[in-house]
């Protein structure tokens, strides 16, 4: 019902809109109700029905009487169409990854240029254009400049064509995040979403099968299976589905019974929200004289106008009251003790003892079970993730090691072993273990872990290969919502660099135009802007206060991030470029501001901090980088860090994204900064 | 340029330094107005593109109020002329505020006005208590109204078309009527596009307009019913017999190109493609920028649309890009009525090679506007100054036709011949009406009339048919045998006049 993991947790989000799978399949029990009339016998019918609930297909005609042509082609502007939809409704994740400022995207613009596609025969105002062109611009941000021309070469489209299996492969590659050069068609084999002639075209129920196993796939956190971004994401536990559950056996329910399965199926619903509620208030009132008492506190632990202890009260008497009641049903033990669980961790920052409370009672009803019977291999999963949630690594990582077949255990356990610094461990653990998607991508991320010293390495000499001659950098940038467009020429040699640009404040309606030069052997910057009727002004760095942590961080070298903050460095080849993605997690920024004296003041929460480096294979030099940044600060006169947490839009913030292009090395000829500057420039306060 | 849609009041409010007594945010709900002048002063201070200062808008803000003061209660108030700050300005508002026991509201909008009035700029206006959606698509919200276009004519507001089944179809509007007053305020000197502002209101609102017939010398009250109206912003038709496309467009709105692009894909995707194309963007007074970005787009694949330059003297360069190419020639139809967004996009079509203009000098509006909420309404600010690509400035300048025609019939004639037509017919059935080889066009004079002596023609259309410029030429003609040329024919069957007209 609920779900820890904040990056799955937006995924969820994202397709809460949709009917859930398991809606299809009720649908199906009752009456063959299909959403087109050409599907009744197809073989793809399935993953069709899916496809449409989901909302990422549809067919043509009118309701009732749709056709979904499942032996059709497909064009690849439609096909950009449905990629769109599967990054925004399943793999918001890649957004994220792409350092893409994603919801903010479509209100402020990170450019003064607009993005535009380099294919002359997709039209702008066509109902093609913003899925190819959020894809194009997508690209750029994954695999650096010209991506999408490497599956789609030339300046010619040809959107109406039908799409190719190879075509196909080369876009969905974006959701794969793996080590090392592999083609496009080998992801896809690899990862088993399909194969055939690369050159043939796809069928329409081809691709609804595709889909589904693309939605497979991306359950199993493809991006970052062991990454924990926001300190919190470990433990993880499976999705647990509780909208069917009743713990009891109604084949002739009496009236109060009828009266508890209507209220609970009002909750499970979760349609409407007015109704949702309505049935919490009833529950509220009349729980204590509805039988099944496991269900009612169950049910009611779940219930959010209710403070953590009281959602633990309800979830420990649950349990109680189901030990009470004589069943053993392993599905409904899996639902209570998953929801046990979960109001135990929430609970952790208001009840110190919530955790071991937990783990003691749920240690005692597991006692009931043969060692080797399936309740007891349910109970013994929250068993691990409890003892791992109050430090006691190794026998976390005994226990979750011992469970056969389960994917969540199997990532736990490397995790936890990767946390001792036991990689060798871990590796050992993952090659035992039967070969499955999940296992692939624990190996491919070992491998990744093993070479983190390597890649931080290569970002940094990336940076001197780059300042080892002039260059121009071409920066667009969105701070807080001010955004600059700025073109700097560099000369590091002289330590000088000249700049001149155009910003556009929040407040202002108006562009404003500036010059600045810099001296890094001083740090002094002398700046002139128009409204400030283009007088210089001197500004000396101050070293003391920092903007935000973001600007602290990113002073540091690669190699020191990494020792310091433990970021995380992924490297993918495409084209030309090497593209290595850099991750700061949110846990370790927190941590490291706390000693440092902050403009905005102290942290209230952070985002990870995402930077992406493209790098030119043949020259090793960096010609590219994008940075994505949200930093929130405690507002200074409020201590109350829970209504903090409700009204964070409004407390003041740090956000800022853009990206820097390299180019022109060497052909910028030497800065000093001209006397007229220095000796005009006047203080700034 | 950056869309400054997006600011919200939230963000505009920063202009405010919350520390400074003087512009913190009133307790006193009677302040609040005092708050939306210095609010307003900001924004003009710091956007407009005339760089007004701070002498200049506090000496405005005074002397508005103490000109309707004088109006109101006869008493002068002087301006001093050494009041030249914001808390000066305050100050003499509070003083006089106790002296003359006067309210700040009042105040508030005359020292508005007042502060606006010294920009020297038409174009820049505050609008009170209005509801700020309803201001923001003053554009659009042709859809909701009475149904009446108008076209500039001589200076004056005056009705060009009536939309069918609209309040204005029900009443007795003619083309050709001018509107004098719209409730109480005068319409004389008025642009169209602040016409079409006062005119704006939401479904079922009414105002009072004073219409002048000249025919009658009538002057006439009507009190209308806004209503909402099915009106196309984009219409296209096909000329007879010449594979030779028509699209006029009324306003830039937010549908324009969607429809721009609908009418362009009827006339091309067609068995047979057109050869040639005339938009009509006769008395458009423009609208939204990216509804002309989005027209020139459907004519260029890449191309530079236009400069813009704002008080800060930043140049920026709009580009257009992934747009679509057109392989046809390309005439625009422009007059005086012509301004803003039309003159943009016509600047823009001429510069890139794609098309030439016909008829007379445009109205000559260079310069753009945002729309933002301010105070208890919006301001509307003049905050750049647009260059076609070719660096030609329009503001107040126009553009100068390359084809030249005064007379309507006649500009429609001239485009039509510069793509090779050869064969005319024109035929009037109605005296609103004219229709040129198949394709109707609305008359504010009728093209003929009649009286024992025989056919009148108007005296310019004669003048094109002829091979003459028909510049400054007005009033009819008596089609004599001597007069008339060998290749025109005109009869007359029933009330319907018909010309036909063989080129050489």
């Amino acid at each position: 019902m609920q779900n820890k993991n904040k990056w799955l947790g937006l995924l969820l989000t994202g397709s809460l809109l949709l009917p859930s799978a398991a809606m299809a399949a009720e649908k199906e029990e009752t009456k063959e109700e299909l959403p087109f009339t050409d599907i009744k016998n197809h073989w793809a019918k399935d993953a069709i029905i899916k496809a449409y609930e989901d909302g990422l297909l549809s067919g043509s005609g009118k309701e009732g009487s749709m056709k979904f042509n499942p032996d059709k082609t497909m064009s690849r502007a439609e096909f950009f169409v449905l990629f769109d939809r599967l990054v925004s409704y399943e793999a918001h994740e890649i957004r994220n990854f792409a350092a893409s400022p994603g919801y903010f995207e479509e209100d402020y613009t990170e450019r003064f240029d607009e993005p535009y596609l380099p294919y002359t025969d997709v039209d702008r105002l066509t109902w093609m254009y913003e899925p190819i062109l959020d894809t194009h611009v997508l690209f750029e941000r994954l695999y650096g400049p010209g991506a999408l021309q490497q599956v789609f070469p030339g300046k010619i489209m040809k959107p109406n064509e039908p799409i190719t299996r190879e075509e196909v492969a080369g876009l969905l590659q974006a959701f794969a995040v793996t080590r090392g050069q592999k083609s496009a068609w080998d992801i896809s084999q690899n990862w088993k979403w399909f194969g055939g002639e690369p050159k043939a075209k796809l069928k329409r129920a081809e691709i609804a099968v595709i889909l589904e196993r693309i939605q497979n796939f991306l359950e199993d956190r493809p991006m970052f299976t062991l990454f924990d971004f926001e300190g919190y994401d470990f433990p993880v536990t499976p999705f647990v589905d509780d909208s069917k559950v009743t713990f009891g056996d109604y084949e002739k329910p009496t009236e109060k019974e009828q009266e508890y399965l209507d209220l609970i199926k009002r909750i499970q619903d979760e349609g409407d929200d007015y109704d949702y509620y309505e049935a919490y208030d009833e529950l509220q009132k009349v729980g204590p004289t509805l039988p099944n008492q496991a269900g009612v506190h169950y049910f009611m632990s779940w219930y959010d106008e209710i403070s953590y202890a009281e959602a633990l009260e309800h979830s420990s008497l649950a349990l109680r009251k189901y030990t009470e009641s004589g069943r053993d049903k392993t599905d409904e033990i899996t639902i209570l003790i998953n929801g046990y669980y979960q109001n135990a961790v929430y609970a952790q920052d208001v009840i110190p003892d919530s955790i071991k409370q937990a783990h003691y009672e749920i240690s005692e009803f597991a006692q009931k079970f043969a060692a080797d019977s399936e309740q007891r291999k349910a109970l013994d999963y929250y068993i691990a993730c409890l003892k791992a949630e109050m430090g006691q690594t190794d026998e976390a990582i005994k226990l979750f090691s011992s469970m056969q077949d389960n994917d969540e255990a199997l990532t736990n356990a490397t995790y936890y072993l990767i946390q001792k610094g036991n990689i060798d461990g871990a590796k050992k653990l993952v090659e035992g273990a039967k070969e499955s998607t999940m296992t692939k991508l624990l190996a491919n991320e070992l491998a990744v872990m093993e070479e983190q010293k390597a890649l931080a390495e290569e970002v940094d000499k990336a940076w001197e290969n780059l300042k080892k001659e002039s260059y121009i950098m071409d920066n667009n940038q969105n701070t807080n919502d001010v955004m600059i467009k700025v073109r700097y020429e560099v000369d590091p040699k002289n330590q000088v660099s000249h700049a001149n640009g155009i910003v556009q404040r929040p407040s202002s309606l108006v562009l404003d135009k500036f010059e600045v030069y810099r001296d890094d052997k001083t740090d002094t910057r002398f700046s002139s802007y128009a409204t400030m009727d283009h007088v210089w002004h001197k500004e000396k760095q101050d070293s003391k206060t920092v903007t935000a942590v973001a600007d602290w961080a990113m002073k540091k070298t690669t190699k020191e991030r990494q020792e310091l903050l433990k970021s995380y460095l992924v490297k993918q080849s495409f084209g030309k470029y090497d593209i290595i993605t850099e991750v700061i997690p949110a846990e370790n920024l927190s941590k490291a501001s706390e000693d440092l004296t902050l403009e905005g003041g102290k942290i209230s929460s952070i985002d990870p901090i995402i930077n992406k480096y493209y790098i030119d294979r043949e020259s090793g030099k960096l010609i590219r980088d994008v940075w994505l940044v949200n930093e929130y600060y405690k507002e200074l006169d409020s201590s109350d860090d829970e209504e903090l947490y409700y009204y964070s839009s409004y407390a003041p913030s740090y956000s800022a994204f853009g990206s820097s292009d390299y180019s022109g090395f060497g052909k910028v000829p030497a800065l000093s900064i001209p006397e007229s500057v220095t000796k005009e420039a006047v203080e700034a306060e | 340029m950056k869309k400054a849609k997006g600011l919200s009041l939230a963000l505009t409010l920063l202009l405010l330094n919350p520390t400074n007594p003087v512009y913190a945010a009133p307790n006193d709900e009677d302040e609040l107005p005092l708050y939306e002048v210095f609010e307003i002063y900001y924004l003009l201070q710091e956007n407009h593109l005339s760089k007004p200062s701070e002498k200049q808008l506090v000496q405005g803000a005074l002397t508005g109020v103490s000109a309707k003061v004088k109006e109101v209660k006869n008493v002068t108030l002087e301006v001093p002329e050494t009041d030249d700050t914001l808390e000066e300005l305050s100050n003499r508002l509070t003083e006089w505020k106790e002296a003359q026991k006067l309210d700040y509201k009042k105040m508030g909008t005359w020292a508005v006005d007042g502060m606006v009035k010294t920009l020297n700029d038409p174009f820049t206006d505050y609008y009170d208590n209005r509801d700020i959606k309803q201001f923001q698509n003053a554009i659009d919200d042709e859809y909701v109204g009475f149904g009446i276009r108008f076209r500039l004519y001589d200076g004056n507001i005056m009705v060009k078309e009536i939309v069918d089944k609209s309040p204005a179809s029900r009443a007795d509007i003619k083309p050709g009527d001018y509107l004098m007053n719209a409730d109480g305020e005068s319409m004389m000197g008025k642009t169209l596009e602040e016409a079409y502002e006062y005119l704006a209101g939401t479904i079922g609102t009414s105002s009072t307009l004073t219409m002048y017939r000249p025919s009658t010398k009538q002057i006439k009250k009507l009190t209308m019913t806004r209503m909402p109206l099915e009106v196309r912003e984009a219409t296209g038709a096909r000329f007879v017999g010449s594979n030779i496309g028509y699209i006029k467009l009324d306003t830039f709105g937010d549908d324009a190109g969607q429809q721009f692009m609908e009418e362009m894909n009827k006339l091309e995707q067609s068995k047979q493609p057109i050869k040639g194309l005339v938009v009509d963007l006769r008395d458009n007074g423009g609208g939204y920028l990216h509804a002309a970005y989005d027209i020139a787009s459907l004519f260029m694949e890449d191309g530079l649309l236009m400069y813009t330059t704002d008080r800060n003297k930043v140049e920026v360069e709009t580009w257009i890009h992934n747009g679509r190419p057109v392989n046809y020639p390309v005439r625009i139809l422009v007059n005086e009525g012509t301004a803003s967004a039309s003159e943009l996009l016509s600047g823009a079509l001429l510069d890139n090679g794609i098309a030439k203009l016909v008829g007379s000098h445009t109205y000559g509006k260079g310069i753009a506007q945002v729309t933002i909420p301010a105070g208890s309404g919006g301001l509307k600010i003049t905050v750049n100054q647009y260059f076609t690509p070719k660096h030609i400035v329009v503001q107040k300048v126009g553009l100068e036709p390359e084809i030249k025609a005064a007379d309507d019939v006649a500009q429609v004639i001239r485009a039509l011949s510069s793509l090779g037509t050869k064969q005319y017919t024109i035929s009037q059935a109605v005296i609103d009406e004219v229709t040129i080889n198949g394709v109707k066009f609305p008359l504010i004079e009728p093209l003929f009339k009649s009286d024992a002596k025989g056919i009148y023609i108007r005296t310019a259309t004669l003048a094109t048919l002829s091979g003459k410029s028909d510049e400054k030429l007005t009033g009819y003609t008596l089609l004599t045998k001597t007069n008339t040329p060998a290749n025109v024919t005109v009869t007359k069957v029933k009330n319907t006049y018909t010309l036909t007209y063989k080129q050489q």
